[in-house]
């Protein structure tokens, strides 16, 4: 390893537009405990990445690039396959959520101490290992104070430092007004601009930094009071936010949305998640593995969404264009069954807040469900289709 | 259509400040002293003259509530429709080819200095300003987001300085949404390293 | 031919300057020799105010005062004339005869006419307020007062056919000769013209015309029943690259993408306007000669092919990947036999397909001549200081300033 040497004026970087992100008052909802354990489990991940879901059109959404130019090509139905495929991949590369790990406190290290180099200078010298390809957690920062003390640079002094010589694309040194200013942050909330506000903060500060916690969670709960979590649907942030209200046992708005869109499955997923991360003694996972085998997962959907662009001229079945008319399949009233039971169970117990709302809920839920039953059912004997089924 | 409708504006503010419209101000007001009674003094009429106000003069600062305003109004809408505010200007210059820049500033000494002032320089009632999102929104390209160029627009260089500089302001404040570069996180740093050998 | 009138014009000269001599000399031998008479004093005031403002006939051929005989925006000139002013006064010859009678008039001075300004500034305002026409500088076409690339309107209605939505734009308007046994060369108008509904639908037509106004309605008119249907991609561009020819005339056109611009030929740019393309890119190689660049252009787009065509053709998929939508590939077409699965089978390249197996020439970009020499070198490492300069400069000014936000 070389220690390439690099003399700073620490005097200088806090020179430059200091900014407290004092500015924004904390939020109420911190976690208490590290939340990381409960959040990397495997289990945990897939649920958050079942309930994220994967709308291609929203992954893959427009976004303003320097050059927008389209490429126009020749493909055999192979190398389509194959393509597919990697657009699963590059769509689950981008829903990759931000990590959720406890906030990192500040430890002075001192590596010597050194009072025959007191004086040597007026201001501190700053040290930085700029060894190409190192991880920034890795890269080494020290500081010789003026004192003669050789300690680690405290993270404030080692971002800056990283930002300095590998700048990461977004940041930007000073902390932008939009995070240090109530008023203006205030009004992002209020225009709704969630998916804005998470992906700078992701880019402007490390998930262990205090103000990463502070402001995500207030996003989170300004969200659950305007209760556009439709906005997060298909973006790297929704597993945050369902692991954000589950941990503080505030699932029930977010649950209130997912039956009212008829995400059922999502709502199971989100109920197991809180027994989970609570450690409620219910069974929850012979319910899962059962929808688990009814419903197929969101990247296995999207590939099949994929692939039924590539039959569309081919002759569809009369029972496919019913599925499509009504948008369900005997399989999916199934899984409805079964998750509106879990999902009632739920509102009968005690963890439940919001229980009129959410009964109410799923009461119409349950009527627009058997109405659609008896239509596709009507449909099917209409046709003919019993027959070939049974 | 531009000067007939920015006249409507001028008079709705009872400001003439436009030169194109200032072409024909000194007739129209000896007009409206003709019509009026004789018994009008000589020195009114002087008065009157005195007080018409300059069209080129730009030494009053419009404050950015009433450029917004003014974003908002009928006669912005009468002035421009529904186009941007750069789309029905053109640059005057000789010979097939503009010069590359455009010019440094349209107006020196609090006066319009020019003929042709480019599109912001010309309605004083659009400030550029961070504040003033409306505005900002014309000037950036929907496709690679970033500020359409003073050779698309024809914004003098002084008004394309003022420009990026209030739409960076505006994004830095939150007040312009942008693409955020996507970052990808390596697990393995905040996680450690047991995670990795897990996964 | 030219030294013979010289000389007769010499000899006039000189008869002249004999003839003022004999005159003068017959009265006295002091004075001195003038001339009495000159077109000061033979011709009418008219014919000399004539002179100085307006330009000769042989001037006007050469495009001489232009600016004169426009229509002003009040004649000041009006109700004034001369020797009547403002303080009224007998002017013997200018505003009075010299002898009335036997008596010989003198200067003199009389009262102050008080109802003139008044009547003069009357007359100014019943003039009522003229407007210069101001066309908006979007359309004034290509080049000064010129025909070309203006909009000319909607052709005619036609029965119960009417041209709703349509424009026209004019192309080339010149001047051509034809030689008649009887009139020898006779001059007429020549226009090109496109219409089009920005929707797809387009026509063009040449016509020629006695007047230019005719010509303009004959062409006009005439493109309006010469519509072809035109396939866009998504509204806004071709469906796929092409080359075409017409004659010495060669267009490569390539589609581009959302927001990209017309970027063409000034003629091409015009058509597609009238037909409602919006992206593109095109390069005209060889004869640049407007009309076959016209003819060129819409052969080409006649002969453009939809993706089903083309996949149909080649039994592969097309697939479209956009940068816009990180890479996102989108199908566009499937054959609707059995595509083409092995992989042995040859893929082509789309582009080459579509341009018919020619390739467009991309230049290298040459570095200019001065890019080796010591003194360029010397600028460069001298320039190299300041290379962030400018985003210093903004970088400061965004951020100092007066945060006051309500």
């Amino acid at each position: 390893m070389s220690l390439f040497r690099h003399i700073r004026k620490l005097n200088a970087l806090q020179n430059v537009r200091q900014l407290s992100s004092a500015g924004l008052k904390s939020s109420t909802l911190q976690y208490a405990t590290d939340p990381q354990p409960q959040f990397t489990d495997a289990e945990t991940q897939q649920l958050l990445q079942s309930m994220t879901q994967l709308q291609l059109d929203k992954v893959f959404r427009k976004r303003t690039v320097p050059d927008n130019s389209v490429h126009t090509q020749f493909m055999t139905t192979a190398q389509l396959e194959k393509e597919f495929l990697q657009t699963i991949e590059k769509a689950q590369q981008l829903l990759q959520m931000p990590p959720v790990v406890k906030i990192k406190e500040d430890t002075e290290r001192i590596i010597s101490k050194d009072p025959a180099l007191k004086d040597f200078a007026t201001t501190k010298y700053v040290f930085t290992d700029i060894t190409f390809g190192l991880p920034q957690s890795e890269r080494k920062v020290v500081v010789r104070d003026v004192d003669g003390t050789l300690s680690y640079a405290t993270l404030d002094i080692t971002k800056r430092m990283n930002q300095l010589y590998f700048p990461l694309d977004g940041r930007k040194f000073y902390t932008p007004r939009m995070f240090s200013d109530e008023q203006l942050f205030q009004r992002c909330l209020d225009e709704h601009k969630y998916e804005f506000i998470l992906d700078r903060l992701t880019v402007q500060y490390e998930p262990y930094e205090a103000e990463f916690h502070n402001i995500s969670a207030k996003v989170f709960e300004h969200l659950n009071e305007s209760k556009q979590f439709d906005q997060l649907r298909s973006t790297r942030h929704f597993g945050p936010m369902a692991f954000f209200y589950a941990w503080h046992r505030c699932i029930d708005d977010l649950l209130y949305d997912m039956i009212r869109r008829d995400y059922l499955l999502n709502a199971v997923q989100l109920i197991a998640l809180s027994y989970k991360i609570h450690k409620v003694p219910l069974d929850y996972q012979a319910t899962l593995r059962q929808l688990e085998e009814l419903q197929p997962s969101p990247a296995v959907k999207a590939l099949a969404e994929l692939r039924s662009g590539l039959r569309q001229h081919q002759a569809k079945g009369i029972e496919n264009e019913i599925q499509t008319a009504i948008g369900k399949t005997e399989t999916d009233f199934q899984a409805d069954e079964i998750s509106l039971r879990f999902i009632e169970q739920y509102i009968g117990s005690e963890h439940a807040l919001k229980k009129v709302q959410l009964e109410l809920a799923v009461q119409t839920l349950k009527e627009l469900n058997l109405e659609k039953q008896q239509l596709y059912e009507g449909l099917k004997k209409a046709h003919g289709v019993q027959q070939q089924a049974s | 259509m531009l000067p007939l409708a920015r006249g409507i504006y001028s008079n709705l503010l009872q400001i003439t400040r436009n030169g194109r419209v200032a072409i024909h101000t000194a007739s129209a007001l000896r007009c409206k002293a003709a019509t009026e009674e004789s018994s009008v003094n000589e020195e009114e009429k002087e008065a009157e003259a005195d007080s018409a106000p300059d069209g080129k003069d730009r030494t009053k600062v419009i404050p950015v509530e009433t450029s917004i305003r003014y974003l908002k109004s009928d006669a912005y809408k009468t002035t421009y429709g529904e186009e941007h505010v750069w789309t029905q200007y053109r640059r005057n210059h000789k010979g097939m080819y503009a010069p590359r820049k455009t010019r440094k500033q349209c107006i020196r000494q609090g006066k319009i200095s020019t003929g042709n002032p480019c599109p912001i320089c010309r309605d004083e009632y659009l400030v550029l300003d961070y504040r003033n999102t409306e505005l900002l929104q014309q000037f950036i390209s929907p496709y690679s987001g970033q500020v359409l160029s003073y050779s698309k627009t024809g914004l003098c260089q002084k008004s394309h300085l003022r420009l990026t500089v209030a739409v960076e302001q505006a994004r830095d404040c939150g007040l312009i949404t942008y693409d955020v570069p996507f970052r990808e996180y390596d697990y393995a740093e905040y996680y450690g390293k047991k995670e990795e050998q897990k996964k | 031919m030219a030294g013979l009138l010289l000389k007769s014009i010499q000899r006039w000269k000189s008869s002249l300057r004999v003839g003022n001599f004999v005159n003068l000399g017959g009265l006295s031998s002091n004075l001195l020799i003038s001339r009495s008479t000159s077109f000061f004093n033979k011709l009418p005031a008219e014919d000399i105010w004539r002179g100085v403002t307006a330009v000769s006939n042989a001037g006007k051929k050469r495009g001489r005062g232009k600016g004169t005989g426009k229509k002003i925006a009040k004649d000041l000139n009006k109700g004034q004339a001369i020797g009547i002013g403002k303080k009224t006064c007998i002017w013997p010859g200018l505003n009075a005869p010299i002898i009335r009678g036997n008596e010989l008039l003198h200067q003199q001075k009389q009262s102050e006419n008080i109802d003139r300004e008044k009547n003069i500034q009357k007359i100014r305002d019943s003039m009522g307020n003229f407007k210069q026409m101001k066309i908006n500088p979007i359309d004034r076409g290509w080049s000064g007062t010129k025909m070309p690339g203006r909009s000319i309107g909607p052709p005619d209605t036609v029965g119960e056919e009417e041209f709703t939505s349509f424009d026209t734009f004019v192309l080339e308007n010149k001047i051509v000769f034809i030689m008649k046994g009887n009139m020898g060369r006779k001059r007429r108008y020549s226009v090109l013209s496109v219409t089009g509904n920005k929707n797809g639908l387009a026509g063009f037509a040449l016509a020629k015309g006695p007047e230019v106004r005719t010509a303009l309605r004959k062409s006009k008119n005439r493109a309006g029943q010469k519509l072809m249907s035109i396939n866009l991609y998504e509204n806004r561009t071709i469906n796929h690259d092409f080359y075409t020819g017409f004659g010495k005339t060669k267009i490569f056109v390539s589609k581009k993408p959302d927001g990209y611009g017309l970027v063409c030929h000034r003629a091409l740019q015009t058509i597609c306007k009238a037909i409602g393309i919006r992206d593109l890119h095109a390069k005209i190689e060889g004869s640049t000669n407007l009309q076959h660049i016209v003819k060129a252009f819409f052969i080409g787009l006649m002969r453009q092919k939809t993706y089903q065509d083309i996949a149909n053709e080649s039994c592969l998929h097309i697939v479209e990947s956009q940068m816009a939508r990180n890479g996102y590939t989108e199908i566009k077409a499937s054959p609707h036999m059995d595509p083409k699965n092995a992989d042995n089978d040859r893929i082509i390249d789309f582009m080459q397909f579509t341009l018919g197996n020619k390739i467009v020439l991309r230049k290298k970009s040459v570095p200019p001549f001065y890019a080796q020499s010591m003194g360029y070198t010397k600028h460069e490492i001298k320039k190299e200081r300041f290379r962030n300069q400018a985003n210093v400069r903004l970088h400061k000014l965004v951020n100092n300033y007066n945060y006051n936000y309500t």
